[in-house]
């Protein structure tokens, strides 16, 4: 179990997140949802201290994450920013990075024994050697979070890691990520827009708003209302194949333009 | 079906003739083992040529102790200083440059791209023309300036180099420039300290004018035992340092935020890296003077064989750093022989083109 408690960040005067406290179990994905500038990302940021928190805690097997050394906090989160940036070097090498945290002076047998064990659960075998710069969008994106997932995090943070995926990719992405979640009992923190993916990949679902915590729970909580609520416009929920979807009321969006006549 | 087949048999033969991992460290060790030998090579060439015409044999022998009182003089009273000193400068700046790269994120950072040599230099002029650091030597331009006072030449050129760092710094880090503002950073700053020496020479005499001159030429000829062995210290324990950090500048490709999430703190590694770079190069440029685009060079020319990994690139750039500069000495010394050019200019000839070449590319990409 890790527990999030009255975390509370903001620049100057400005406030960004205030009184946030949640808690997510083993294996389970949260699906970190609001507007844009909700917070969302500010708030896993401030999770692995890439943005100073001015207080609260991340209790992770009975330690605040907030107050330990940084190469511990590295050996406990794990995160997947949104834009990364493609370096020159190849495959293995990017995985290895992820034991970075544990590495003393040179790379260990077991830190090889680690990253093989990664790059088979991703089946990443056949590129292993190849370049960053030479993969496309998708086998990039499973590269950085096969590096996430060498650090043997208990939580990982996902920042958007679909965003510039096409839908085969980000079905698949997402499905991944629950499936390692799931079988390495990892917690996966992910920020996201696209509440259909949540719906289907997301065990939690946590909304922002106005600097807090509008609403937390399962998919039982994932009412178009609380949509509505949350995003300002009107929606409907259907099942699917007993998956939750959601489908924009009809008669929003619809174009106002007049036709050329 | 066949097509099927023939795409699978292809597949695995590609397969069984990807690399291995341990393949891939052989083959970077096999480049660092080239690079020795070359340089090795390179060196001994660099020691026999010249005018007095002796042999390689007799360079050989004369270094390991077995040499006739002329060719000890020449050779560890000339040559040899020369060279170590190009072999060492050559080495510091190609990691220098390696490191700037990394911790800036700048392809185009080098201590003479961002004006830090040009700071170091400045602070060494003062030392020698204010501070009377320098002795002077009017028989010939060549010979213009004896640095009587190296510590405080250091000194000066270190305190130069650090405040151009800093200012580099704080404008990377508050008003987080783009690569290329940050070399135009530079270019005011070498400008600014361009103006400052030309003061100071304006207000010099002939002699001390003539000798501001040809000490920022860069010249690894007039080095002495002792100004090396600070050299080697300096860059020994930068050296060290830097390969202390090599996994955290593998961490800084991707990106600062994935870096800290990593367990690097970004911050020190970035400052004390920034810091330890520009003693470096101020130490460099206070004994040698203002040696451009090795440090530039060295890296881009190692990234092309063994990517952005900083365990094999800091010690390929630094072997390559070092080759270059005493190739391009060596160059210098015997192309118009018995005159030798100033080796600020080689290397320019060299750097200019590939710094360029990078502008055009876009940094981004390089």
């Amino acid at each position: 179990m890790i527990e999030i408690k009255d975390i509370e960040f903001g620049y100057r005067s400005k406030k960004i997140l205030h009184n946030i406290s949640f808690d997510m179990n083993q294996g389970h994905c949260t699906a970190i949802l609001g507007v844009n500038g909700a917070g969302k990302s500010t708030l896993i940021k401030c999770l692995n201290r890439i943005n100073p928190v001015h207080k609260g805690a991340v209790m992770i097997e009975n330690s605040n994450i907030l107050d330990i050394h940084l190469n511990e906090m590295a050996k406990k989160i794990a995160y997947v920013a949104q834009k990364n940036e493609v370096s020159r070097i190849t495959v293995y090498d990017a995985i290895l990075l992820g034991r970075k945290p544990y590495i003393k002076w040179d790379i260990t047998k077991q830190d090889k024994e680690i990253v093989d064990r990664v790059i088979e659960q991703l089946e990443l075998q056949n590129y292993k050697m190849r370049f960053l710069d030479e993969l496309s969008g998708g086998e990039f994106q499973k590269v950085i979070v096969a590096r996430a997932l060498a650090q043997q995090p208990k939580l990982l943070l996902l920042d958007e890691p679909t965003s510039a995926l096409d839908p085969k990719n980000q079905y698949e992405m997402l499905s991944l990520v629950k499936r390692i979640a799931q079988q390495n009992q990892i917690s996966v923190a992910i920020v996201i827009h696209d509440i259909n993916l949540a719906l289907r990949y997301c065990d939690r679902f946590l909304f922002i708003k106005d600097t807090e915590i509008y609403s937390y729970g399962g998919i039982e909580t994932m009412t178009a209302d609380l949509i509505e609520a949350v995003y300002h416009m009107p929606v409907v929920i259907e099942e699917y194949h007993g998956i939750k979807v959601m489908i924009p009321h009809p008669n929003q969006f619809l174009s106002t333009a007049n036709p050329v006549m | 079906m066949k097509n099927n087949s023939t795409v699978i048999e292809k597949q695995l033969k590609k397969e069984k003739k990807q690399k291995t991992y341990q393949q891939y460290i052989y083959y970077k060790i096999i480049v660092i083992v080239i690079l020795s030998i070359v340089l090795l090579a390179v060196a001994i060439f660099a020691v026999h040529a010249g005018s007095s015409g002796i042999s390689v044999w007799d360079v050989m022998k004369t270094i390991f102790g077995a040499g006739t009182k002329q060719t000890n003089s020449i050779i560890f009273g000339i040559r040899l200083p020369r060279v170590v000193t190009a072999l060492i400068a050559g080495m510091a700046l190609g990691m220098v440059g390696c490191v700037m790269q990394s911790v800036l994120r700048n392809p185009l950072a080098d201590a003479s791209t961002l004006g830090v040599s040009q700071g170091a230099a400045f602070g060494a002029t003062v030392a020698i023309i204010c501070f009377g650091a320098g002795a002077q030597n009017s028989a010939s331009a060549a010979n213009a300036v004896n640095i009587s006072n190296p510590y405080l030449v250091t000194l000066c050129a270190f305190i130069g180099g650090a405040v151009t760092t800093m200012i580099i710094l704080g404008l990377s880090r508050f008003k987080k420039i783009s690569p290329q503002s940050m070399i135009l950073a530079g270019v005011a700053l070498s400008a600014l300290f361009s103006g400052g020496s030309t003061l100071i020479q304006y207000f010099a005499d002939d002699v001390q004018v003539a000798a501001v001159v040809f000490w920022t030429f860069g010249d690894l000829g007039r080095t002495n035992w002792t100004e090396i062995l600070i050299i080697v210290c300096v860059s020994a324990a930068s050296c060290i340092y830097f390969m202390l950090n090599r996994w955290n500048y593998n961490a800084f490709e991707s990106g600062g935020q994935t870096a800290k999430s990593l367990g690097v703190n970004v911050s020190v590694v970035t400052y004390v890296g920034m810091a330890v770079c520009s003693l470096v190069a101020s130490v460099v440029v206070a004994f040698v003077g203002i040696i451009s685009f090795v440090g530039l060079l060295a890296p881009h020319i190692m990234r092309r064989f063994i990517g952005n990994d900083y365990r094999f690139l800091l010690p390929t750039s630094a072997l390559t750093g070092a080759v270059l500069l005493l190739t391009a000495d060596t160059f210098a010394r015997l192309i118009v022989a018995p005159v030798i050019l100033p080796i600020g200019a080689i290397t320019s000839f060299l750097g200019a083109p590939l710094f360029l070449y990078l502008l055009f590319k876009g940094v981004g990409k390089a």
